[in-house]
């Protein structure tokens, strides 16, 4: 046995010995390459190759490598390329050889200095940030940032009814709004995009996302409540040139992306986004004669511009355009003939928005670590919809501006950032209800919600680093706004190396928000639920002083490698605790939806446990686990907060095969949700007090050809499982019982869905 | 129902973390070798290790700079000899075995190693 292998051993190397020698015999290897201004060698695709006096002829690859055949008794090379002069060699016994062509123009000497880093933040380290990487994305193909978090643990999407489709996220058991959604460090889903906003970013845009627990940093704002998100949309410098992407699914939602960047010049590049979907028909799969989801269709396109001067200065300027419809209900709803009648139910939502924004930075010569940037942005967002009888439209301006100087004390141990920003917010929201709205013993059945808020601010963070265990980040700002008075926001991070490999992390700080308390909770517009607002805190706004929340955060990241392959395990704890707050009260009766200002306690308790590991080669495993406990001081006492899965588990399976085929599948566990009491319904329109646990699966292959294509195939929630009747009365969409806004769990059943990607570098 | 899948989840956490420690207890045999490998930069550090990602090779962690390829293998599934022929085939020279020059001839020009040494370079960079 073990003579065989000796034997097979020898056999292979004379074999590989004799097949080097032949060919070295018969062929030249060779490169050419150019120098640059630089003095670096380039390679010179495409230079001729000739064995003078001979038909016996080659060019040089992509590479500047050539390889030509040896003619007996030609020893003369020559090598030549258009614009530089021609080389002639003499070949005897080389076996390979190397030709540097010059240029017979003379070049002026240009000097470029080394290239500078983008001014893109530094993840900074003592905050518990996760990055998800276009890797991760890709788990699941479809489609916008709302369905991008299937794999991350931290943050859960949920319905916000059963008839519009709208998603929002949640992120430690708090809805939406309370996490701040930045898009590049700039305010991004805030205001009245808190209703639609996360739908209107589509996957394939996307380069990267960074998932932040607890409060952020102070130089985005004073918002982050529960989290932040950013997104980093793809860049210029980075992006492939041509990058397009399609999706169809079985219900016929389909989707297009095209991306595509060009350099002009040397100092300025350009990057197009362009999205286009659509949802062409009608679905009713539960037969409660509702839309499981609203037929529309969306417009979205950013052109950005990036300019580097090469000395510093770094620029960038960039333009969204958004148009987006969506129209569902009852099956058939025509809003010529239907819509503010008895017809039929049915509801719109149109949107249409248009951002502008800029960035500008300078890095100091030689002081890599100090820098000044200004970030701008202006938008306007105008927000159509009614829901049966009931009207909301709003439109909102909004300016921001902020300015950030970094720099050391000392040494590049002692950072710091500081700046001053400010805000100006116009809205102009008016609101009618069919059932009326009740605000602090007033009746009526409109109102309007208009004001404007004028936020100038500054602040300062300071870091810490010693290099090796011990980091900590310390921020404060203080914001004057015009409605609400000073808002002061103190914020700490700290992180501990214990080991190399394990590290521990505390957070504390205060987070302040101004709810939009509308757009917020489009969920119960679509209701007979009349409005009530009580327990009023301030004249201004919705009459409501803004949300304020201390949150406390502690996490351990333990990094392993067993078998050579590598993992980690997260155990994180975060406690929120508000000190002011607009709650939304579903269960004083079923036939209001009261929002009131906190009088008692709220507030969120998360645990969270995450394994990853390297199973097999290739074989990646996660699994996690997320238990809550959200609470509110209702006008009936102590309850769970309405609609929160009290836990949440789920394995993310990746495997990918050395020749590019790639198996994704999900399995989560959703646990136990409160529903809001409907105890005064009659009892086919009663709901349980609990709803019950369920799973969901999905799975997805995806292939790549080449580095071009990519074709995948998914299947979503594998197991069929669907609301029976998501929603409340839907025999009776316009008696005092209707309520769509129940929603526990998916409303459509399986779901198999097709596309494509393809790229051009 | 609900403590049903808490269980379960928590068993298959305990299978997955008992099931990864298994083969690292079986994993005595193993062997680590350092071997010369000539390259130059990431586009090389990522051909050759996928190269290597093969029946009997645990890891494999190969350093631009030094050259050094240092490999740990399961010597009753995998020789060292073949360890070299594996990273040859994919146009890479190593102190026994060399590349042919058709599999050199098509490297990208960054990796020619043979014609220059390209270590301290920008690898991200595309060379066009």
């Amino acid at each position: 046995m073990r003579s065989k292998k000796i034997l097979a051993v020898l056999f292979g190397t004379a074999g590989a010995l004799l097949s080097v020698h032949i060919s070295q015999a018969q062929q030249l290897l060779g490169l050419v390459v150019e120098r640059n201004e630089n003095g670096v060698e380039e390679p010179l695709p495409g230079a001729n190759i000739v064995w003078l006096g001979t038909s016996t002829a080659t060019t040089t690859g992509e590479n500047g490598v050539f390889m030509i055949n040896r003619v007996a008794g030609a020893d003369r090379l020559v090598i030549s390329f258009v614009g530089y002069r021609s080389d002639t060699l003499t070949v005897t016994d080389q076996k390979n050889v190397k030709v540097t062509l010059v240029s017979n123009q003379v070049l002026e000497e240009v000097t470029i200095e080394g290239s500078r880093s983008s001014t893109r933040m530094d993840v900074t380290n003592p905050i518990n940030t996760s990055v998800m990487t276009e890797k991760e994305l890709f788990k699941a193909a479809c489609c916008n940032l709302s369905e991008s978090f299937e794999t991350n643990p931290s943050v859960d999407v949920a319905f916000t009814d059963a008839i519009t489709g709208t998603r929002q996220i949640q992120m430690l058991g708090l809805s939406g709004p309370n996490t701040l959604i930045s898009i590049e460090n700039m305010p991004g889903v805030r205001g009245l995009a808190a209703s639609q906003g996360i739908q209107f970013i589509p996957g394939t845009w996307i380069n990267s996302i960074q998932v932040t627990k607890g409060t952020g940093s102070v130089i985005n704002g004073y918002e982050s409540i529960a989290g932040q998100i950013n997104v980093e949309l793809k860049k210029p410098q980075e992006s492939e040139k041509l990058y397009l992407n399609g999706y169809v699914n079985q219900s016929a939602r389909s989707e297009l992306n095209l991306n595509y960047t060009v350099h002009t010049g040397e100092k300025w590049a350009t990057t197009f986004l362009l999205h286009g979907s659509t949802r062409p028909l009608e679905m009713d799969e539960n037969d409660d004669s509702f839309l499981d989801f609203p037929t529309g269709s969306q417009i979205n396109f950013i052109n950005r511009w990036v300019y580097n001067s090469g000395t510093g200065w770094l620029g960038q300027v960039g333009v969204k355009v958004l148009s987006d419809t969506k129209q569902g209900g009852q099956l058939d709803f025509n809003p010529e003939e239907d819509k503010f009648t008895t017809n039929r139910y049915g509801f719109e939502i149109n949107t249409k928005r248009y951002e502008l924004w800029g960035k500008l930075g300078y890095q100091f010569k030689e002081k890599p670590y100090q820098s000044v940037g200004l970030q701008l942005s202006a938008l306007t967002h105008d927000h159509e919809s009614y829901y049966g009888f009931n009207v909301h439209d709003a439109d909102e301006k909004s300016f921001y501006s902020n300015l950030i100087y970094q720099s050391i004390i000392g040494n590049t141990s002692h950072k710091f950032k500081t700046g001053v920003s400010f805000l100006y917010d116009t809205f102009d929201e008016r609101l009618y209800i069919e059932n009326g709205i009740n605000v602090a013993g007033t009746l009526t059945n409109s109102a309007s919600f208009d004001r404007t808020e004028l936020v100038p601010g500054a602040f300062v963070e300071y870091s810490y680093d010693d290099l090796q265990k011990f980091s900590l980040i310390a921020g404060v700002r203080v914001d004057q706004h015009n409605l609400f008075g000073t808002i002061f926001t103190p914020r700490l991070h700290v992180k501990y190396n214990v080991t190399p490999t394990t590290s521990l992390r505390a957070s504390a700080g205060k987070g302040t928000r101004v709810a939009n308390v509308i757009s917020e909770n489009t969920g119960v517009l679509a209701s007979s639920r009349s409005f009530v607002f009580s327990n009023l805190t301030s004249d201004k706004g919705y009459g409501f002083t803004p949300d304020e929340a201390w949150n406390y955060g502690l996490s351990l990241s333990q990094d392993f490698t067993l078998d050579y392959r590598s993992g980690s395990v997260q155990v994180d704890y975060f406690f929120t605790d508000f000190k002011n707050q607009v709650v939304l009260d579903l269960d004083n009766t079923a036939r209001e939806a009261r929002f009131f200002g906190l009088n008692g306690k709220s507030f969120s308790h998360s645990l969270q446990v995450q394994v990853d590991y390297e199973l097999i080669r290739r074989f990646d495993v996660r699994l996690a686990y997320r238990w809550l406990k959200v609470e509110t001081d209702f006008t009936e006492g102590m309850l769970a907060r309405p609609l929160i899965p009290q836990g949440r588990a789920f394995v993310n399976l990746a495997y990918e095969t050395k020749s590019a085929w790639k198996f994704d599948y999900t399995v989560q566990w959703i646990g136990q949700q409160r529903l809001p009491d409907t105890s005064q319904n009659t009892a086919e329109n009663q709901r349980s007090e609990w709803s019950d646990e369920y799973m969901l699966m999905n799975a997805q292959i995806t292939k790549d050809f080449g580095d071009k294509w990519s074709v995948y195939l998914g299947v979503e929630n594998i197991g069929d499982f669907k609301l029976k009747n998501p929603i409340v009365a839907a025999g009776d969409p316009f008696g005092a019982q209707f309520d769509t806004s129940m929603v526990w769990g998916p409303i459509f059943g399986r779901m198999a869905y097709a596309g494509f990607r393809f790229r051009l570098k | 129902m609900k403590t049903n899948l808490i269980t379960l989840f928590i068993m298959m956490l305990f299978a997955s973390v008992s099931y990864a420690q298994s083969p690292a207890t079986a994993s005595t045999k193993v062997v680590t070798a350092n071997l010369k490998v000539y390259g130059n930069c990431g586009m090389c550090k990522s051909r050759i290790e996928k190269a290597l990602d093969t029946k009997g090779v645990k890891q494999a962690k190969w350093n631009p700079t030094t050259k050094n390829l240092e490999v740990v293998y399961v010597p009753g599934k995998i020789t060292e000899r073949k360890i070299q022929e594996l990273v040859s085939a994919v146009g890479h020279d190593t102190d026994s075995t060399k590349a042919s020059d058709a599999v050199y001839a098509k490297l990208p020009f960054c990796c020619l190693y043979r014609d220059h040494d390209h270590s301290g370079m920008d690898d991200n960079k595309k060379h066009d």
